[in-house]
């Protein structure tokens, strides 16, 4: 099988559950409800607080983080439970089938960053926002938490039972420094103080070297998880 | 009346599958042990036992979906697999299931409409979403989905199970259509009557 094939497979796998998606809706609307319940509560809540720019990242990060949780493990959880798992394997390699789902995941977060961030920078606003940085921070990061994300809704999707439990329970430990140092991040390109802006810039590195070592990890060990 | 073999079933095949020693077990329960088997191009091995005597464990096992506990089992080609297990997009239509394994096979989409009218399937439900299927329907779809690209094997578990007379007159059809351009298959069935008409290769598995 050549390269061009291998891209035909993983775009099809892409445009399928994005189809699906579009037609169910599940994943979005779960994420998309969770991510603007929680900016409204978190808002009316700090309306009249003065909230320093290191709780504001967090707060944009929790959100982001448990938003996108709802929704990423679908992609493969809906597959082993509908029972079209099977066919899939027979029919396209693993790392396409990998690199489909992935797709789709990124595409999910950056939707969920689309509708969050600009909600979140209106009802809680900072008070300087380097915007550059924080779409940095917002890309790289998004790439990580799809990418984690969707390795360990593969880990888990075989599991008999209690799935969506088990899902959070692997993905704690996996993710958590993937947000601690997106909140860094962020900090940094709420303030207006060049050195955080430095500091900032090097967690960019870092974030990019977590998706980097994430995503080859993931598809170097997703044909063992898929096939057995 | 099953229309004249078309170009697309003349499949070539020049390897058997065999099955060398091939036993399966869950935790202490043996299912089947030690079975050996040569299935040549243009021969039908059909696999009968009781319910839970393990036919579908040893289809899954010829499709690659499992792993046996000993033995092997060879194959020089590709093969098309339709089993209960096996499940369609029910958010999708037949036509967008047919074309998304057909991208994912490298096969031509010319074939999907062909595939329809060949298990029955008028080309008008091929627009309908899966999800209002009938279980006939989808076991009709599944098994064109099998067809997909002629591949010279074919792994069909129970294929008749939800289908109507003139459902399994396709199947029986379509078997013997398969097995005359050259192909092979191993095909599970409760039904003995039509595991004699499938073929003279018969592996019965008990406990």
């Amino acid at each position: 099988m050549g390269l061009n094939h291998w891209i035909i497979c993983a775009k099809s796998v892409f445009r399928k559950d994005l189809q699906v998606e579009l037609r169910t809706r599940y994943a979005l609307g779960a994420v998309l409800l969770f991510a603007i319940t929680t900016l409204i509560a978190v808002s009316a809540a700090l309306s009249s607080a003065t909230v320093k720019s290191e709780v504001k990242a967090a707060l944009l990060w929790i959100i982001l983080l448990f938003a996108a949780l709802s929704g990423l493990a679908r992609v493969f959880v809906r597959e082993e439970e509908a029972g079209t798992a099977p066919l899939l394997r027979l029919s396209a390699p693993a790392t396409a089938v990998y690199a489909g789902k992935l797709l789709f995941n990124v595409a999910l977060v950056f939707a969920v960053e689309c509708v969050s961030v600009p909600l979140f920078l209106v009802v809680l606003p900072p008070a300087t926002v380097n915007f550059g940085l924080l779409l940095g921070v917002l890309l790289l990061g998004g790439i990580g938490l799809a990418s984690s994300s969707t390795f360990v809704a593969a880990l888990i999707a075989q599991a008999s039972s209690g799935k969506s439990a088990l899902f959070f329970i692997v993905a704690f430990p996996i993710l958590l420094p993937l947000v601690l140092i997106a909140v860094q991040a962020t900090v940094g390109a709420f303030d207006a103080i060049d050195m955080h802006h430095v500091r900032a810039q090097a967690d960019l590195g870092l974030l990019a070297l977590y998706s980097l070592v994430m995503t080859t990890t993931s598809f170097l060990l997703f044909e063992y998880i898929w096939h057995d | 009346m099953i229309p004249p073999l078309p170009i697309r079933y003349n499949t070539h095949v020049t390897s058997s599958l065999r099955l060398h020693g091939v036993s399966m077990a869950y935790g202490s329960r043996v299912l089947f042990s030690g079975i050996d088997a040569v299935v040549a191009p243009g021969q039908c091995l059909v696999v009968t036992g009781a319910n839970g005597a393990g036919k579908s464990s040893l289809l899954k096992i010829v499709a690659g979906l499992l792993r046996p506990e000993a033995g092997k089992v060879e194959f020089d080609g590709k093969w098309g697999s339709a089993a209960p297990e096996i499940q369609l997009y029910g958010e999708l239509t037949g036509d967008e299931n047919l074309a998304f394994f057909a991208r994912l096979l490298a096969v031509s989409p010319m074939e999907n409409a062909a595939l329809l009218a060949d298990v029955g399937l008028p080309p008008k439900r091929g627009r309908d979403l899966v999800s209002a299927y009938s279980s006939g329907m989808r076991q009709r779809l599944k098994l064109a989905t099998s067809l997909l690209g002629s591949p010279p094997l074919l792994i069909w578990d129970e294929p008749t199970a939800t289908l109507d007379t003139a459902g399994r007159a396709i199947v029986g059809g379509l078997l013997s259509r398969h097995l005359s351009g050259g192909g092979l298959a191993v095909v599970a069935t409760n039904d003995l009557s039509e595991a004699e008409s499938w073929g003279d290769l018969r592996l019965n598995i008990g406990f």
